[in-house]
C-alpha cells in the first residue's frame, strides 16, 4: 500500500516537473515527497570539484540563497555521498525515537550529483526504497533542468572560471558512466582554469570509444584547439571512420584552422565490450597503463605517430591488446604525474598507479577513487596546478557485470 | 601541455643560442638553457633563416637544453617543416635527456635524427 502511494506521488512529481524551472524543483520535490511520508526534504548538489554539498533552495541567482552547506570530507551527508549509500542520522536524545533523518545519494547511473535529505516516521525497507526512488527521480529532474540553468552552474562553482574551462565543461561527457560490462570515470584539473586538456567517451553498439587530448599551451587558444580536436574526432567517428582515419581528420581540421602552429597529442581507443579487445592509436601521448588484478601493471606500447596538427606524415599504427575481465585501463595527461611539490618532487607515475590500486580495491568506487586521487595531486602541488591534469579510468568486467565496483 | 617550468617557477628564463659556420653550407647552432614559451622564439629566429636555403645542413646541438616544453617542441617541429619544404637538412646533436624523452614520447625523433657529435652527423 505504502509503495503504491509513493509510486503515485513520484508519477505526479514527474508530470508537474515538465514546465518547472530548476528553482522550483526543491519545493515541488518536497511537496510530493510529503505525500509519501518523506518530510522536510532538501536537495544538496555537489560542486564541480566534489568538495562541498550545497543546498538547492531555488532562491537567488545561484538558486542557493539561505541554504546550508556541508563538506564532502568530514560530514554525515558527505559520508553518504562518498559511500554512495543512504545513511540515517543518530537519534537525538529526547527526540521522537521513531523519527529518522536520512541522507540519500542522488545519482544518475553512477554519476553523483549530490545528496537528498528527508525525515521519516518509520525505518523499514519500504521507506528506504521510497527514499532511493525519490533520490533517483531527483537526479533525473536535476539533469533535465541543469543544461539550461545558469543558477545550477553558479551553485556548483566555488571559484571564478576561465573561458577555456567554460568550454571544456560543456565539451566533455559526464564524469561517470557504467553499463554494458564497463565503468568509466574521469577527472580534470584545474577545474576552473583548464587550458588544453579534454577527454571523451561514447558507446555505439558493443564498442566503447575512449580518447584523451592534450593541446599545446595553457591559454584560451589551447582550449579552442582541444574543442576543435574533440569535435573533429566525434564528427569522423559518427561517420564510421577508423581510429587512424579519425586522427587524420583531426589533424586536417587543426591544419585548416591553425596551420601547423597548434597541435594536440592524444590517445584514441576502441574497447569491444563483448570480447575485451582493445584497439588504440598513439598520437604522441603518454602510453595507456593497464592494471591487472591488484599487482600487475604495465604500459601498453604503441609507436607514436606524432601529435595531431604537427603534420609529421608518420604512419599510424593501430595497436591491439586483449583485456581480461576485471582489467582497468588508465589514460592520462602529463599534469597528473608531473605535478611537483614545494621541493620540486613529481607526484610521479608510480605514486599515481599505487594510489589507484590502493583506493580502488573494493573500499571505494572508481569515481570516489578518482575524486581522492585528484585531491591528493592538488594537495601535493600546494592546492593549485600549473598544468592541466586529466585521468580517464575504465574497468571492464567482461560478462561479470554484477561484480562491477561502480 | 605545460608552458611553465614547474620546478623553477619564478626563475628568470635563460637561453643561450650560438650560431657558427662549420663549412660552406654547414652550420652548428648550439643551444643551452630552458627552451620554453619565453625562449623558443629566439631559437626559431636563429634556425629559420638558415633553413630557408635548400641544400644547407643545420646541426642543432641540444646537449645543454635543461628543459623543453610544448612551445619548445613546436619550435623544433616548425624548423623540421621548413627544412622539409626547402630541402635543407636539420639534425640534432646530443640532445639532453629531457629533450630525448619529449622527442621519443611524441614521435618527433622519427623525423629529426640525432647524432652524438657534429662529425658523426656526416
Amino acid at each position: 500500500m505504502a509503495e503504491r502511494v509513493a509510486a503515485a506521488a513520484l508519477m505526479r512529481l514527474v508530470q508537474a516537473s515538465h514546465i518547472a524551472t530548476l528553482e522550483q524543483l526543491p519545493q515541488m520535490i518536497a511537496d510530493h515527497a510529503a505525500e509519501a511520508g518523506m518530510h522536510d526534504t532538501a536537495v544538496f548538489v555537489v560542486d564541480i570539484r566534489e568538495t562541498v554539498l550545497r543546498q538547492l533552495t531555488g532562491k537567488g541567482l545561484g538558486a542557493g540563497d539561505g541554504g546550508q552547506e556541508f563538506t564532502v570530507s568530514g560530514s554525515l551527508p558527505g559520508q553518504a555521498y562518498q559511500r554512495v549509500n543512504l545513511l540515517a542520522e543518530p537519534v537525538r536524545t529526547g527526540a521522537d525515537p521513531g523519527r529518522r533523518r536520512w541522507w540519500v545519494p542522488i545519482t544518475d547511473g553512477v554519476e553523483r550529483l549530490g545528496v537528498l535529505r528527508a525525515d521519516t516516521d518509520t525505518d523499514d525497507e519500504p521507506i528506504r526504497q521510497a527514499l532511493r526512488d525519490l533520490a533517483s527521480m531527483t537526479a533525473l529532474l536535476l539533469l533535465s533542468k541543469r543544461s539550461f540553468s545558469d543558477s545550477y552552474a553558479r551553485l556548483v562553482r566555488t571559484e571564478p572560471m576561465n573561458v577555456a574551462a567554460e568550454m571544456q565543461w560543456n565539451l566533455t561527457p559526464p564524469p561517470a558512466y557504467a553499463g554494458h560490462d564497463a565503468t568509466v570515470g574521469a577527472v580534470m584539473e584545474p577545474a576552473y582554469q583548464i587550458g588544453g586538456d579534454a577527454f571523451d567517451y561514447a558507446v555505439a553498439g558493443d564498442v566503447l570509444h575512449l580518447s584523451v587530448f592534450d593541446a599545446m599551451g595553457h591559454d584560451t587558444t589551447a582550449g579552442i584547439t582541444a574543442n576543435v580536436a574533440v569535435a573533429a574526432c566525434r564528427n569522423a567517428r559518427r561517420q564510421g571512420a577508423s581510429l587512424t582515419e579519425i586522427s587524420r581528420r583531426v589533424e586536417e581540421t587543426l591544419n585548416e584552422q591553425f596551420g601547423t602552429s597548434r597541435y594536440v597529442t592524444g590517445l584514441l581507443a576502441d574497447l569491444d565490450l563483448t570480447t575485451g579487445r582493445l584497439t588504440w592509436i598513439n598520437r604522441g601521448h603518454h602510453l595507456p597503463i593497464l592494471l591487472r588484478g591488484n599487482r600487475w601493471t604495465t604500459e601498453l606500447p604503441c609507436s607514436p605517430a606524432g601529435p595531431m596538427g604537427a603534420d609529421l606524415g608518420l604512419p599510424v599504427a593501430e595497436c591491439v591488446e586483449q583485456m581480461e575481465p576485471g582489467d582497468r585501463l588508465l589514460l592520462y595527461t602529463d599534469g597528473i604525474v608531473e605535478a611537483r611539490d614545494a621541493a620540486g618532487e613529481e607526484f610521479g607515475r608510480e605514486r599515481f598507479i599505487e594510489f589507484v590500486l590502493r583506493h580502488h580495491s573494493g573500499r571505494h568506487t572508481l569515481h570516489e577513487t578518482l575524486r581522492r586521487l585528484m585531491a591528493a595531486v592538488l594537495d601535493h602541488h600546494g592546492g593549485t596546478l600549473d598544468d592541466d591534469a586529466t585521468v580517464l579510468l575504465v574497468e571492464w568486467r567482461g560478462g561479470h557485470q554484477e561484480e562491477l565496483n561502480p | 601541455m605545460s608552458t611553465d617550468r614547474p620546478a623553477s617557477r619564478g626563475r628568470r628564463a635563460a637561453l643561450d643560442v650560438d650560431v657558427r659556420a662549420l663549412a660552406a653550407g654547414r652550420h652548428l647552432v648550439t643551444v643551452a638553457g630552458d627552451l620554453d614559451l619565453r625562449t623558443a622564439p629566439r631559437l626559431a629566429h636563429a634556425l629559420q633563416p638558415l633553413l630557408r636555403t635548400g641544400g644547407r645542413t643545420v646541426l642543432a646541438d641540444l646537449s645543454g637544453v635543461t628543459f623543453l616544453d610544448s612551445t619548445g617542441l613546436t619550435c623544433l617541429i616548425a624548423a623540421y617543416r621548413t627544412a622539409r619544404k626547402t630541402g635543407a637538412r636539420l639534425a640534432l646533436i646530443a640532445p639532453s635527456p629531457p629533450v630525448r624523452n619529449m622527442l621519443a614520447l611524441t614521435g618527433v625523433d622519427q623525423v629529426l635524427p640525432s647524432y652524438p657529435t657534429p662529425d658523426a652527423a656526416g
